[in-house]
């Protein structure tokens, strides 16, 4: 008895589904083409690092929505390479409230960091820290980014940034129409962030001189 | 301009000179031992070490902590030029070691050892 090759093939009963596929793609630099460059790239002069810092939060799933922790990387880069290349420190952060409101969860996070390893780039620190919201916005937000020309990235950046706030009030000045998140319960020398948003895509979004710094310009 | 050496990691012409070693109080620790980098990335080599804790000058320290300051500093000098070079396989090797025999010295209980040097 002979069969034919598509005999053998059992039929199976499918369902098609569209298939989305996302892709970063990068333009081939040619030589002497400086449009792939960032503008600071450009230009003659003084050309700093690249100092970038990636978060992102998680929180409850009720309507306040309230932080519950967060992850964060911290990237140091040369001024003409691809940002987010060399990662300098890898590390959580959680709310300061958890380990009362949710000492199962904060202790999940405890046995996470006690038990893995930060994925840095080769030769950094690879302990992998655990932060309370404090100690971040302290140790990492405020003295890696607000006294330097760092970015700060995120998703949905606005969202995450007040789920780190202990505060909001409106934005005045540059940022009016928008919010002024307050980040450190002691604020006399540390800024505040402000964001005012253009649509739903896009904020303009910065640093605001402390409450000691008004006071400076004033006089 | 044709006579400036071309900077270690990035090969544009240097105008600046890094010491690889770091200071301890105001002296270089080796004053001779330096290697030409631009300005950027002299730039990028002091970010480093600004984040690492290695740039500020020692201060009345042991034979060990100076040794350990050097091998630290110098490791991540060459994490630089791995990163820029990924060719040289063997510089992010020696940059390693150096963490490691540095962390060997730190872990080290005494300075008696060191007495001798």
């Amino acid at each position: 008895m002979t069969s034919e090759p598509h005999d053998r093939t059992v039929p199976v009963d499918f369902e098609v589904l569209p298939v989305a596929v996302r892709v970063w793609a990068r333009r081939i630099e040619e030589k002497g083409d400086d449009a792939t460059k960032p503008k600071s790239a450009r230009k003659r002069g003084h050309r700093s690092p690249q100092r970038s810092l990636v978060f992102d939060t998680e929180t409850t799933i009720d309507f306040t929505q309230k932080l519950n922790f967060g992850v964060y990387r911290y990237y140091i880069d040369r001024h003409d390479s691809l940002p987010g290349t060399v990662c300098v420190e890898e590390g959580i952060l959680y709310a300061d409230d958890l380990p009362d409101r949710y000492p199962e969860g904060f202790e999940v996070l405890y046995d996470y960091v006690e038990n893995h390893s930060a994925s840095v780039s080769r030769g950094r620190n690879r302990r992998l820290p655990l932060l309370s919201r404090t100690q971040f916005v302290e140790e990492v937000l405020y003295k890696r980014t607000a006294d330097k020309a760092s970015r700060i990235v995120g998703f949905n950046l606005p969202f995450d940034l007040s789920r780190i706030a202990v505060g909001a009030s409106a934005a005045r000045g540059r940022y009016y129409g928008g919010n002024s998140l307050r980040l450190f319960r002691e604020e006399r020398f540390r800024p505040r962030i402000a964001y005012r948003a253009f649509d739903s895509k896009s904020s303009l979004m910065g640093f605001t001189l402390p409450w000691d710094g008004h006071a400076k310009k004033k006089k | 301009m044709g006579d400036l050496p071309i900077c270690a990691i990035c090969g544009e012409r240097s105008h600046h000179a890094h010491h690889l070693t770091g200071r301890e109080g105001e002296p270089q620790l080796d004053p001779d031992l330096v290697a030409p980098v631009c300005h950027d990335d002299h730039d990028l080599i002091h970010e480093d070490l600004r984040f690492e804790g290695l740039d500020r000058p020692l201060v009345d320290a042991t034979t060990a902590e100076r040794l350990e300051r050097r091998l630290r500093r110098l490791s991540f000098f060459l994490l630089r030029v791995g990163e820029t070079y990924p060719d040289f396989t063997w510089v992010p090797v020696v940059a390693l070691h150096c963490q490691i025999w540095a962390d060997d010295l730190a872990s080290s209980d005494s300075d008696d050892d060191w007495s001798a040097w």
